[in-house]
């Protein structure tokens, strides 16, 4: 983090937020307080009277409201990284904040150490997202590929071989010795196998792995 | 856990490489709130350190040998529940990120990153929460459309 100060803008309508941060980079020096604005307006007027280099923009801003300024900011002439700011956990406020272009979301209680590295991760084109609300995001975003892909991409690469191996009649001691790891390795290997796949026994690994494509049938 | 807010958040570190190891214990050790309890350089040796140690959060490596940080991930999870998984490593593909997040990682960390984006990640975890770097976070906003 060296070089000169980050120059920001804070968009807000709850002016709180716009203290807090006054508060602990007052004397920070890689992060400048640079200007402030209560409604959507007053933030695309203060970019033009600039510069800026990241603007955190308030949800909750009104006239326009907050998602219709971050859109105006990325498409303008400046330029200048948005951060959204939120004020609950709305998925949908979130996803639309990222469509108008954000550079990250930030809750609006993070702490000094989050909106630190949201700011310096927008000014070299990195996207930020708050724990608070990652977990949601996360979630979403695994069952959404776990839906796409195919049932053996739920696998690690050597779940699949070692289920493969195991289909075709090798013993764990065979597998281990084949893969140059240990029994207990593989052992664990085959443990997970069973539970992840919701089988018990042998016969029920076999018909997985036939199922995903591990092994032609009657080979 | 009545005690939860003075214990310090117990650590281990995952990754073949003694520098990084070193780096990373010398880091989360001055933050005073967190303790790195012990160090594995194989996939393997991690998975069983989960389990004997049950860590809080356990950082793991990708490329490592004998068995692979993303084949651990599951391994770890089932032998130590509660333990948080953060990946550390040099692989910013989506691939690896979407292979690390399904088999049930918790956070996400590359080493170009700031030491602070570890020390969030670490807290956040730690906390239950998950935390991607902000140099692979694009991949889960733009995946799925």
């Amino acid at each position: 983090m060296s070089g000169a100060a980050v120059r920001v803008l804070i968009a807000a309508r709850d002016r709180a937020f716009g203290t807090r941060v006054r508060d602990r980079f007052d004397r920070a020096t890689d992060i400048h307080l640079a200007g402030e604005a209560g409604t959507g307006g007053e933030a695309l007027r203060a970019l033009d009277a600039g510069p800026f280099d990241v603007v955190l923009v308030d949800l909750g801003l009104r006239d326009p409201d907050g998602a219709v300024v971050i859109r105006d900011i990325v498409a303008g002439d400046h330029d200048v990284r948005a951060v959204a700011i939120l004020l609950d956990r709305d998925q949908s406020e979130i996803l639309r904040a990222f469509r108008a272009g954000a550079a990250g979301v930030l809750h609006r209680d993070a702490g000094s150490d989050e909106i630190r590295v949201a700011v310096h991760a927008a000014t070299w084109g990195g996207v930020f997202l708050c724990p608070e609300i990652a977990g949601e995001i996360v979630e979403a975003y695994v069952r959404h590929i776990e839906s796409r892909d195919a049932p053996s991409d739920t696998l690690t690469p050597r779940q699949r071989q070692v289920l493969q191996m195991v289909a075709e009649g090798l013993t764990t001691k065979a597998i281990a010795r084949d893969l140059g790891r240990s029994v207990k390795t593989i052992e664990s290997h085959r443990a997970e196998l069973m539970r992840r796949l919701g089988v018990r026994q042998m016969a029920g690994l076999v018909r997985e792995a036939i199922r995903m494509g591990l092994l032609a049938p009657g080979r | 856990m009545t005690d939860a807010a003075s214990r310090p958040v117990r650590v281990v570190l995952g990754d073949d490489h003694a520098l990084v190891r070193k780096g990373l214990r010398s880091l989360i050790e001055a933050c005073g709130d967190m303790a790195v309890v012990g160090e594995a350089t194989t996939g393997a040796e991690a998975v069983e350190h989960g389990r004997l140690l049950r860590p809080d959060i356990l950082t793991i490596d990708i490329g490592m040998p004998d068995l692979n940080g993303l084949d651990a991930i599951p391994l770890i999870r089932a032998q130590a529940p509660a333990t948080g998984v953060v990946v550390v490593t040099g692989h910013y593909g989506p691939t690896d990120l979407r292979r690390a997040l399904r088999f049930g990682a918790r956070g996400y960390v590359t080493k170009s990153d700031e030491p602070e984006v570890l020390l969030l990640a670490l807290r956040a975890v730690a906390r239950g929460r998950y935390f991607l770097s902000p140099r692979v976070a694009h991949l889960v906003i733009e995946d799925p459309e």
